[in-house]
């Protein structure tokens, strides 16, 4: 069984988790954020977050629509700009400079940033050579991305006119082709077909064995439930709770606030709120 | 049933209305206001002068009133097409079939839905005042019927909006395929480059015989059949014509119904650039090992663009434009062919150029998340257009070399590369700021309407007010010997074209990295966090 709390502060969080060498797992921290800010105007997306993340860890960031996933995954990977905090990736500060760290992490961000325009090959391609890859290694990973992904067939379209499944797909190879080491994902399962995902999943799983870190936000709770080591949930921008998740897969449950929950989608509803209204003319 | 067809029309009026207010929101959209302000303005003078009273009035005093009304019918006809062409008026993408298919209508109320909306674009308002403006006036005059003017002028307007359209969807479906830029490419050249030089012909007191001919001709056409109408009554010259424009708004109808039958070709499906060492690449590699990748992708986007593709070869016009305007004389000739050639290697790119990351929509994203500067995309399509553009040069030189129709010397070659290479890096480095201050999302397989950006107009606009301004001048105060005597000064202006593009591509680069969210959003849309 899991004891786990809403931190009073994010502060406390940080400290305890270095303190405890990360949920008593001793390895190098991979992702640190501390008391992360980002404001649009007067609406604060993400409020003083703070969290560290270890290597070798599949990391599950949740919350609610709105919530400020996919702001701190623009921080994270330098697509925005924090209006406050400090981010630290692979132990280097991540700063609008830091070419080199950009190499070490692979992003699959919201709404994929694909190029639709190209097809799939040129769009791997143009990928890893801004990666650094030589050519003989880019022409092998994309030959071998677009055969194990299903994409050959589909070499004379170019990616505007992909399904959204396969485009998710492009965007994941386009993410892992230069072997990263840390791999951020925004929503990576949704729209891909039930093989795709088992596929996707297994290398996940591979990929962290080998003692890299993915970060990833879904709304599939199932998923993180049976893939995750360590979930953090957020609302409007805040950490409402953070901790390992394994033991639910295992018939375990989660002990929070003097409450047990046997699935995280009970942990999730209970900290974020039930959305309930009633149509009655439906 | 009717009811309810009749509610969703509606509703679907209203949605087009919504959605060019809230395009007129936006900053790209203000032009567009001073561009309706402008129309209303001309709509105005339109009813009041030459569409309405104004025009019967003079055709009927005249007594040349058929005459008239056919020149001004025929006048706002063309009109119609082409403002329907720069800007894009017309059935919507956001209102095809396909995207109506949604609401519960029958084909035949897509169809109706679809072209009712379209004939309700407030642009076509201006042809209705004016095409009615000159029905009352007739019949105000005891000129015509408005029992017959009327409903003449509105099929009038059925008609040009069913031309428009039809010519739109043909320009629309030959830009998709492989060879399309290049046929409309050549037709546009021919009818820039000999509608000009025909008109003159056949205003020549010499050629009366043939512009009586062509005036025979426009009596059928629907400007001359509709004019027959509205200035006259129900004679049976009257009733041939009436005919006639029935006769022609099916047979527009007709063809338009076949062309929307036809599926339009895929362009991807007919693309297969598909070999890994490919010229895209070879040329990028030119760039250096870290830009080769990002120049690689903007010349992909480059010659894949159809706007670029019908700019770089309707760009050599630019060797004949010089001849027309020149009168036959040598040195506005050559002086105009200078000022034009400075539009030469930015002609054909400007629909990116001016707008470098409007094409991208959410893979604008990718650029924040490189291993390189934000700025290193811009910097990397800008070359891209200036590889592309300074192709453009040397070969347009040669063909006017050829075609000039003066003593071609070795100053004149150097003037007109020196314009060329002046111009190029001037506007590009223009391009840079327009890029970075007047972002505009944009359609990358749209070949109609205006795409560019509020900046864009201005660098295009001010740009030809500017070589213009400079060409006149020279050809109002100064000899041609004098002209060709100062030939090193655009050697000159072109190196100093260069500083101030290598300076611009500095700072644009530094506002780049500073504006880097609002451009994302700007692109890729709200929610880009």
């Amino acid at each position: 069984m899991n004891k786990s709390s809403a931190p009073e502060s994010t502060d406390q969080l940080i400290s305890t988790r270095n303190e405890e060498g990360s949920h008593g797992i001793s390895a190098p921290i991979a992702i640190s954020i501390e008391h992360l800010t980002k404001t649009y105007g007067n609406l604060t997306a993400v409020d003083d977050l703070s969290l560290s993340i270890p290597t070798g860890r599949l990391f599950g960031f949740l919350g609610p629509n709105g919530a400020g996933k996919s702001t701190t995954i623009g921080c994270l990977t330098g697509l925005l700009d924090p209006s406050a905090g400090r981010i630290t990736l692979l132990g280097e500060p991540l700063t609008l400079e830091a070419a080199a760290l950009k190499r070490r992490i692979g992003i699959m961000p919201e709404g994929l940033a694909l190029f639709d325009q190209l097809y799939a090959h040129e769009f791997l391609a143009f990928n890893a050579r801004m990666f650094g890859l030589d050519e003989r290694t880019t022409r092998q990973r994309v030959e071998e991305l677009l055969e194990v992904m299903g994409l050959t067939t589909s070499r004379h379209k170019r990616l505007g006119d992909f399904s959204t499944g396969m485009r998710k797909k492009v965007a994941f190879a386009a993410a892992i082709i230069h072997r990263p080491e840390i791999l951020f994902l925004d929503e990576p399962f949704e729209s891909i077909d039930p093989a795709g995902v088992a596929m996707l999943k297994d290398w996940l799983r591979r990929f962290v064995a080998g003692g890299r870190t993915v970060f990833m936000t879904t709304h599939v709770l199932e998923t993180v439930e049976r893939l995750c080591d360590d979930v953090a949930i957020i609302k409007a921008g805040r950490l409402a709770w953070r901790g390992e998740v394994g033991m639910l897969a295992e018939g375990g449950a989660i002990e929070f606030g003097g409450q047990r929950f046997g699935t995280l989608e009970a942990l999730f509803l209970h900290l974020v709120g039930e959305q309930r209204g009633q149509l009655d003319w439906l | 049933m009717r009811s309810n067809f009749s509610h969703l029309l509606w509703a679907l009026v209203r949605l087009r209305y919504r959605l060019l207010w809230a395009q007129a929101r936006t900053s790209s959209g203000r032009i567009a206001i001073l561009l309706m302000v402008y129309l209303l303005v001309m709509l105005v003078f339109l009813f009041f002068s030459l569409g309405g009273f104004g025009a019967a009035m003079v055709g009927v005093k005249l007594g040349r009133g058929e005459a008239i009304a056919r020149g001004v019918l025929t006048s706002l006809f063309v009109w119609g097409i082409m403002i329907s062409v720069v800007f894009g008026v017309g059935p919507r993408a956001a209102f095809s079939d396909v995207v109506l298919r949604r609401y519960p209508l029958t084909a035949i109320g897509r169809l109706t839905a679809r072209h009712l909306i379209g004939l309700l674009d407030p642009v076509w308002f201006l042809l209705v005042a004016s095409a009615i403006g000159l029905a009352i006036g007739f019949a105000v005059l005891g000129a015509g019927s408005v029992f017959v003017g009327l409903p003449a002028a509105l099929l009038f307007i059925a008609v040009s909006y069913l031309a428009t359209v039809l010519l739109l969807s043909l320009i629309d479906r030959t830009m998709q395929s492989g060879t399309g830029a290049t046929v409309l490419s050549a037709v546009a050249f021919g009818l820039l480059s000999f509608s000009g030089l025909a008109i003159s012909w056949l205003l020549d007191p010499r050629h009366v015989a043939w512009l009586q001919a062509v005036d025979r001709v426009l009596r059928f056409t629907p400007p001359g059949v509709a004019a027959t109408l509205l200035a006259g009554s129900m004679t049976a010259a009257g009733a041939v014509s009436a005919v006639l424009l029935i006769g022609w708004c099916a047979a527009l109808l007709a063809a338009l119904g076949a062309l929307e039958r036809r599926p339009p070709a895929s362009p991807s499906a007919t693309s297969a650039a598909t070999g890994w060492d490919s010229f895209y690449d070879r040329l990028a590699g030119l760039f250096g090992q870290s830009y080769a990748p990002l120049v690689g992708k903007a010349l992909r986007y480059y010659l894949r663009c159809n706007r670029v593709r019908f700019g770089l070869v309707t760009a050599p016009i630019f060797a004949f434009l010089g001849r027309m305007m020149g009168h036959g004389d040598p040195k506005e000739n050559f002086l105009m062919t200078l000022a034009l050639f400075s539009f030469v290697g930015f002609a054909g790119t400007t629909a990116i150029a001016l707008n470098q990351f409007g094409y991208d929509g959410a893979g604008i994203r990718r650029y924040a998340i490189l291993p390189a500067p934000f700025a290193a995309t811009l910097r990397a399509s800008s070359f891209t257009a200036l590889l592309i553009g300074g192709l453009m040069i040397a070969p347009t030189v040669v063909l006017w070399a050829l075609v000039s129709g003066v003593t071609v010397e070795p100053r004149m070659i150097v003037m007109l590369l020196s314009s060329g290479v002046a111009g190029l890096f001037f506007f590009n480095a223009l391009g840079l700021w327009t890029t970075v201050l007047s972002p505009k999302s944009v359609d990358f397989r749209s070949v109609l309407g205006n795409q560019l950006s509020v900046g864009g107009n201005i660098v295009i606009i001010g740009g030809f007010a500017l070589v213009f301004a400079a060409a006149f001048t020279l050809i109002r105060r100064a000899s041609f010997e004098t002209v060709l005597a100062y030939w090193w000064v655009l050697p000159l202006l072109a190196v100093l074209c260069f500083g101030f593009y290598a300076l611009m591509l500095q700072s644009a680069g530094k506002a780049a990295e500073a504006r880097r969210e609002p451009l994302i959003e700007t692109i890729a849309g709200a929610g880009a966090h």
